[in-house]
């Protein structure tokens, strides 16, 4: 533990400071089955994190709850001291939580730049939204995020036009147009090219620092290129948490991982 | 350069479909004598209001209400309370204030006369014309309140519509005593704005709908064009996703509902001026269920296609229906027409102009990408920021 908090300094010279996001003692069943099952962990400002663990060890139900998609049956999800278990979507998100979805949740009707506006919500309210949308600041933006991940040349192509991986950086600008101070990334690079994850590391490493991260991920080469704490689920709870390093070494993961060759190969 | 890119301007203004549809409907007076088409046409106009309202509501915020003949009677009832309170024939029944003659005939002898509560406010002209646009829009919000936020979605919408139009029929035919049930209110005074009065049949009162129809297309493109316009597309494309940007949406239905509502008011009223009377058959099912369609045959998504959608199946409506040889297959062959849109044309008849449109411009937009036109003002923000 000790470990974790110097490498946190590190990341976030701000600190000492409150959590970002404190998750105690949460639980979640569907149908009797326990799919969240007393989770606890923290996140402190500024960090990058990574969620992993085997299928069904409760990862997207974790991100589920904090987004407000899944409601949880005990526990509490504070976010920036404030309790914010079991509100809806739309308040969580204005609390300033942003979320990518697990399969890309684009407008395909719409095109990259009106996605992009649509996720522009400075200000989200109904009053706000009655006059003309194309304001030059919330264009400079637009365009500023749309060259960072990459499709400033696609902004007036219709979503349904890009291809995978490109849904996938057109959510997390979106995301990013949200500003939100956490932001939560789905597998980020699944059905990506090993091109494609190398972008979304680069993408991802440099909002270091202006956005709190957690990722759910699979691919270890990602993780490793991405983040220093890990957070390993099992069976809805934390199984272990530290370097990359001290997880690859952890027995407890070791024996989860049984006979697939440990985390790396997850 | 600047005086051409001037012209392209003006030409694209001229031919905007906009443009096009609002000098169509100030045309056919000059062409028009007869008092009967006149008024007839002006009665189309009230329809295509009727179906921008819908294609605010069903169109663009996804919400497919069968009930929006309750917004449109409500409307025309609020201003047909008022134009009765007016006429010659409330002013003279001798008592001090006006009173409309189906209450008088509902009084049982030997009770005093007198106006009902509801209808005191109603002997100002323009207390009934603000009623007409804020008694349906705030029962739209009502009802959109206990709709949306209940997280009712889908069909449910608009089977609850249907019954809330069925409802309201019923408790108008009932209140007979302050509606007069299925009479409805006729024989009522004309608009009059400053003295000067709106014959129904005449052409000031033609301009005046037209005028009303073509800021309502002006006001629904409006609000289709700003931010909340885009809400509403990127609601119908994936409501849930919406939520996790912040977006209240069932605050934003609500508005959309109330906005539709509201127009459907206005179109109420333009009936009421138009037809002079208002009765419990606006206020039903056939009707609600009929905008529906004229907006389905026009294209939902296309404010222009639904207001001509409306006009067009009127028209056919009124010429099948009149003509002789027609008279007693006249419904088959709209049937026909109402099929072969669906099947061939599933967004209606205005996908016949984007169509028409579609096949020249995708020459030039080869020619021209449309990312090299664009990013150019971007690189021109970029050049100038670190001047500052």
């Amino acid at each position: 533990m000790a470990q974790i908090t110097t490498a946190q300094t590190k990341l976030a010279p701000r600190s000492p400071e409150a959590p970002l996001l404190e998750i105690q003692n949460l639980h979640v069943s569907f149908n009797g089955l326990k799919v969240v099952d007393g989770l606890e962990f923290c996140l402190d400002p500024g960090e990058v994190r990574v969620l992993i663990g085997a299928n069904g060890a409760g990862k997207t139900t974790t991100m589920d709850l904090i987004s407000g998609k899944t409601k949880a049956t005990q526990g509490k999800i504070l976010f920036k001291g404030q309790n914010i278990t079991n509100r809806e979507p739309h308040q969580i998100a204005r609390a300033g939580i942003g979320r990518k979805f697990q399969v890309p949740s684009v407008f395909k009707d719409l095109t990259v730049a009106e996605n992009m506006q649509v996720a522009l919500c400075l200000n989200p309210s109904l009053v706000a939204s009655v006059r003309p949308h194309l304001q030059r600041k919330d264009q400079e933006r637009i365009s500023e995020l749309l060259s960072l991940v990459g499709l400033a040349d696609l902004s007036q192509q219709p979503a349904r036009h890009l291809s995978h991986g490109q849904t996938q950086w057109l959510e997390i600008g979106m995301v990013l147009a949200q500003n939100p101070e956490l932001v939560l990334l789905d597998e980020p690079t699944a059905g990506m090219t090993v091109q494609e994850t190398r972008k979304t590391a680069d993408i991802i490493n440099s909002l270091r620092g202006q956005h709190t991260i957690l990722v759910v991920e699979h691919d270890m080469t990602f993780v490793r290129d991405i983040c220093h704490i890990i957070t390993v689920m099992h069976q809805g709870k934390k199984l272990a948490e530290g370097t990359i390093h001290e997880i690859e070494q952890n027995q407890d993961v070791l024996n989860v991982y049984l006979g697939s060759g440990g985390v790396s190969h997850a | 350069m600047v005086s051409e890119m001037n012209l392209v301007k003006l030409k694209r203004f001229i031919l905007s479909p906009y443009t096009l549809f609002i000098v169509a409907i100030l045309i056919p007076p000059l062409f028009v004598v007869d008092p009967f088409w006149v008024n007839r046409l002006s009665l189309y106009l009230v329809f295509s209001v009727l179906a921008l309202s819908m294609s605010l509501c069903w169109g663009y915020a996804g919400i497919l209400s069968l009930g929006h003949g309750v917004f449109f009677g409500l409307g025309a009832y609020c201003m047909a309370m008022s134009l009765k309170l007016l006429s010659p024939d409330s002013l003279t029944q001798g008592t001090p204030f006006p009173l409309p003659d189906f209450i008088v005939w509902n009084t049982p002898p030997g009770e005093a006369l007198k106006l009902p509560w509801l209808w005191v406010p109603f002997q100002n002209q323009w207390f009934g014309l603000v009623a007409a646009l804020l008694v349906p829009a705030l029962f739209a919000a009502l009802v959109g309140w206990f709709v949306f936020y209940g997280s009712v979605s889908g069909v449910f919408i608009s089977i609850i519509t249907l019954s809330m139009v069925v409802i309201l029929n019923l408790v108008i035919i009932d209140q007979q005593p302050l509606t007069n049930g299925f009479n409805g209110l006729n024989n009522l005074a004309m608009f009059n704005v400053g003295g000067f009065e709106f014959d129904p049949y005449g052409l000031p009162t033609y301009y005046l709908i037209a005028i009303a129809c073509a800021l309502t297309l002006l006001g629904t493109r409006w609000l289709t064009q700003t931010k909340a316009g885009l809400i509403f597309k990127a609601i119908q494309a994936d409501e849930q996703r919406v939520k996790y940007f912040g977006y209240d949406i069932a605050a934003y239905k609500i508005f959309a509902l109330s906005v539709s509502a509201m127009i459907a008011g206005l179109a109420g009223v333009l009936f009421v001026i138009n037809s002079q009377y208002a009765s419990p058959t606006i206020m039903d099912v056939t009707l609600s269920i009929a905008i529906v369609i004229w907006v389905a045959v026009g294209g939902r998504d296309s404010l222009i296609g639904a207001a001509v959608g409306a006009i067009a199946i009127n028209a056919i409506q009124n010429v099948l229906s009149e003509s002789e040889s027609l008279i007693n297959v006249w419904r088959l062959l709209l049937g026909i027409l109402f099929l072969l849109v669906v099947m061939f044309l599933p967004k209606g008849l205005a996908s016949l102009g984007s169509l028409l449109q579609r096949s020249p411009s995708v020459t030039t937009d080869t020619a021209t990408p449309v990312e090299a036109v664009d990013s150019q003002p971007l690189k021109l923000l970029s050049q100038v920021e670190p001047r500052k």
